[in-house]
């Protein structure tokens, strides 16, 4: 990877300086002499202890290049990231390296927030080289023929299912459940109550807080061969929609397999701790004894939803270069930094993801759990959010809107028509 | 010999006017002198953001690019919007419910620490260690309790041998769950106000009152009630104030959910502003809200007035 990635660089930094591209003042064409202040997002490091250390060995990496120029980091979470992308460009502070997410680029490319990387000299065969040619990740950072992001990570959320639990409900371990039908059926069965009606263990586990089951009908809209959008318009108002929001809000509201925004305090996937019997779970569980033990590994199967089609909610890590950036090469050397194999590994176990890299390390490191290993297979049938430019605004009204339906205030058929009107405003 | 009686000469009626305008002067920009901080604050962070909100309630104005002016139009969209009408009702609950029932409390535990008891320093301290402690932190204390599988709240309903409760996850509670923490979190505050007023309350009003023969519901009504009267206006401001500004609480906890249960009047002009990018339209809603607040602190003085009178 490392050979490709020095190449891929020196062919951006060769365009840069025969472009003689936008590095004004402080930026030259001398690293060790520029200086400056890089700000950067990141979403994608939480503001922990380990989070920081991470982002440090970053930092320092990046320095060896451009001494001079000192990092200014700020810790924000997707949820706040929107606001702050958009505060900063108003009020004239842009961010030189910004780190989303799948469904990102696409509007943060219409308002101007992220800059078209490819007039910096990076190709669409330059990702293609890092993440492999088949990738599904190439369409969520091309903009029209032109790239506008490095993928980082994948995060997707696949699903897990305990074969203990299934022996002692009398279910068959070894018959995995994969269309909606079958899974809302097992999860009816596997629901264990105590005499006060207290749920001791799920039946399903959306691993969802209220609000938030966007990715979860992504990936049951998928499973019926349906994606969020098709050619930039909903696609989710239709016979597929209604059908997976209904089962959905069956799972939860009729059969009450599944508590509605109920999570454990550690917010983790309730099916490796035991919570739950089936569930969605992060592509990497630590099988040590730190992590769930290699006893709980064993006993888990990963699958997918299959009702019509595979499909694997996909979410991700993108890094872009800021519109309006001064300091186009260092971004460009921050981004290479962050593709470094040994931050793909730290981003992967810090955000429960898999590295989107062709080279040994990154496929040692997915080999080296069962889910990470699963979910890479799986790639080829991920399912993913966005895709169109309001979908910024979208996003932060889809999942409290698909409550509505979830918790049978009203039909999913009223949900999703509201869904397609906010979807269609501008 | 003549004899001439030298009468103190009057300064003429224009030098005493001199020099009383000048005093005055003196005293007018030492005033202004001393008014200058705090004005100079009000103006840059009150007023002008005040009469930006204003402006831009008129407008579409979605932060990148330039308002568009709409007239009223956003201020028409208000009442049809079914969001902005929930978050008005909640906040309107909220209010309703956290002020009066916070001050009822509050009044209560002063009340009682005013007494002479033991540790009562120590009391004091801890119904005011919410106030000084991070709503993050309190409301992530609240986050475990209220967890409808693992949470403190439903073990001690299954102890009493009530139901559980989805508490933040059921929409018919949540909103009761986040007023259960306001009142406790507000506590303190209030608390201390009224502390204050009643140690300027006389004892020897109600040593009189006493001698009088009064009771203790009639010292309380006739001589401490009214001394408390100062700080219950001070607490009422401050109280409608606060709680139609509940904002952290809201999005640390619940985001407004489930189903738009908790959703505040401060939290959909967040989201709209930054989530939706409707700065306008947010503006608007910031003009209603402050018009709200406006009515329930004259009719909170209002209670106080006729009880003045």
């Amino acid at each position: 990877m490392k050979k490709n990635l020095i190449l891929g660089v020196a062919g951006v930094l060769t365009a840069l300086s025969l472009a003689g591209c936008s590095s004004s003042g402080a930026s030259n064409d001398n690293p060790a002499a520029t200086t400056g202040t890089l700000r950067v997002t990141v979403p994608n490091f939480p503001a922990n202890n380990d989070g920081q250390a991470a982002f440090q060995k970053v930092v320092d990496h990046f320095h060896q290049t451009y001494p001079n120029v000192k990092v200014e980091p700020d810790y924000v979470t997707f949820n706040n990231l929107n606001q702050k992308l958009t505060t900063s460009i108003a009020s004239g502070q842009v961010y030189d390296v910004i780190m989303s997410g799948v469904g990102w680029i696409p509007p943060l490319a219409d308002r101007g927030v992220i800059q078209d990387m490819t007039k910096l000299g990076v190709q669409q065969a330059d990702v293609e080289q890092e993440i492999g040619k088949n990738s599904p990740f190439m369409d969520a950072v091309m903009v029209k023929d032109s790239v506008y992001g490095m993928p980082l990570v994948a995060n997707p959320r696949l699903l897990a299912y305990s074969k203990s639990a299934f022996a002692k409900a009398g279910l068959d371990p070894a018959k995995v459940p994969q269309s909606l039908d079958e899974v809302r059926a097992d999860a009816k069965a596997l629901t264990v109550r105590d005499a006060s009606g207290k749920v001791t263990q799920e039946g399903f586990d959306f691993w969802a807080a209220s609000g938030n089951y966007r990715q979860q009908f992504v990936a049951a809209l998928g499973a019926l061969g349906e994606p969020l959008f098709k050619d930039g318009k909903q696609n989710f108002n239709n016979v597929a929609g209604e059908k997976a929001l209904t089962w959905m809000t069956d799972v939860i509201s009729t059969d009450k397999s599944s508590e509605y925004g109920v999570q454990n305090s550690g917010q983790t996937a309730m099916v490796t701790t035991g919570e739950a019997a089936m569930g969605f779970v992060g592509p990497y569980v630590d099988c040590s004894d730190k992590g769930i033990g290699q006893a709980k590994c064993n006993d888990l199967v990963f699958f997918n939803l299959k009702d019509t089609k595979e499909a694997m909610f996909t979410g991700g890590q993108i890094a872009s270069v800021g519109a309006g950036t001064k300091l186009a090469k260092p971004a460009l050397e921050f981004i290479k930094v962050l593709r470094d194999e040994s931050t793909l590994e730290s981003l992967s176990s810090l955000n429960v993801g898999i590295p989107l890299s062709t080279s040994d390390a990154a496929t040692k490191f997915v080999q080296s759990n069962p889910a990470s290993t699963f979910a890479q297979k799986s790639l080829q049938s991920a399912v993913f959010e966005g895709g169109t430019t309001n979908w910024l605004t979208l996003r932060t009204n889809f999942g409290p809107t698909l409550d509505e339906a979830i918790l049978k205030r009203q039909s999913a058929k009223q949900v999703l028509e509201g869904l397609e009107v906010t979807a269609q405003a501008k | 010999m003549t004899t001439r009686t030298l009468e103190p000469v009057a300064p003429a009626p224009s030098t005493v006017r001199r020099r009383r305008s000048g005093l005055e002067k003196a005293k007018a920009r030492a005033g202004w002198l001393l008014l200058a901080p705090a004005l100079i604050h009000s103006v840059i962070f009150v007023a002008v953001p005040g009469v930006i909100v204003l402006a831009l309630s008129f407008s579409e104005f979605r932060l990148l690019g330039s308002p568009d002016l709409v007239g009223l139009d956003n201020y028409v969209t208000l009442f049809s919007d079914s969001k902005f009408v929930q978050a008005l009702i909640n906040t309107v609950i909220y209010t309703l419910a956290v002020v009066p029932l916070a001050m009822a409390l509050a009044i209560l535990v002063a009340l009682g620490l005013n007494q002479r008891i033991r540790f009562r320093a120590a009391y004091r301290t801890l119904f005011y260690l919410p106030v000084v402690t991070s709503t993050v932190a309190v409301a992530t204390v609240w986050l475990w309790i209220y967890n409808p599988s693992s949470g403190l709240g439903n073990e001690v309903l299954s102890f009493l041998g009530l139901s559980r409760s989805g508490w933040l996850t059921d929409p018919g509670t949540a909103l009761s769950a986040l007023i259960a923490i306001g009142v406790w979190q507000g506590l303190g505050t209030k608390m201390i106000v009224y502390l204050g007023a009643l140690q300027t309350i006389s004892p020897e009003l109600v040593e009189a009152a006493r001698l009088d023969g009064a009771s203790k519901w009639q010292i309380f009504w006739h001589v401490t009630w009214p001394g408390l009267a100062p700080a219950h206006f001070f607490v009422i401001v401050t109280s409608i104030a606060g709680s139609f500004q509940v904002f952290d609480l809201v999005y640390v906890t619940t985001q407004g959910g489930p189903v738009g249960s908790t959703n505040v009047l401060t939290y959909d002009i967040f989201q709209n502003a930054f989530g939706n990018l409707k700065l306008g339209y947010a503006s608007a809603e910031t003009m209603a809200m402050l018009l709200l607040v406006g009515v329930f602190i004259y009719l909170g003085r209002m209670t106080q007035r006729n009880r003045e009178e």
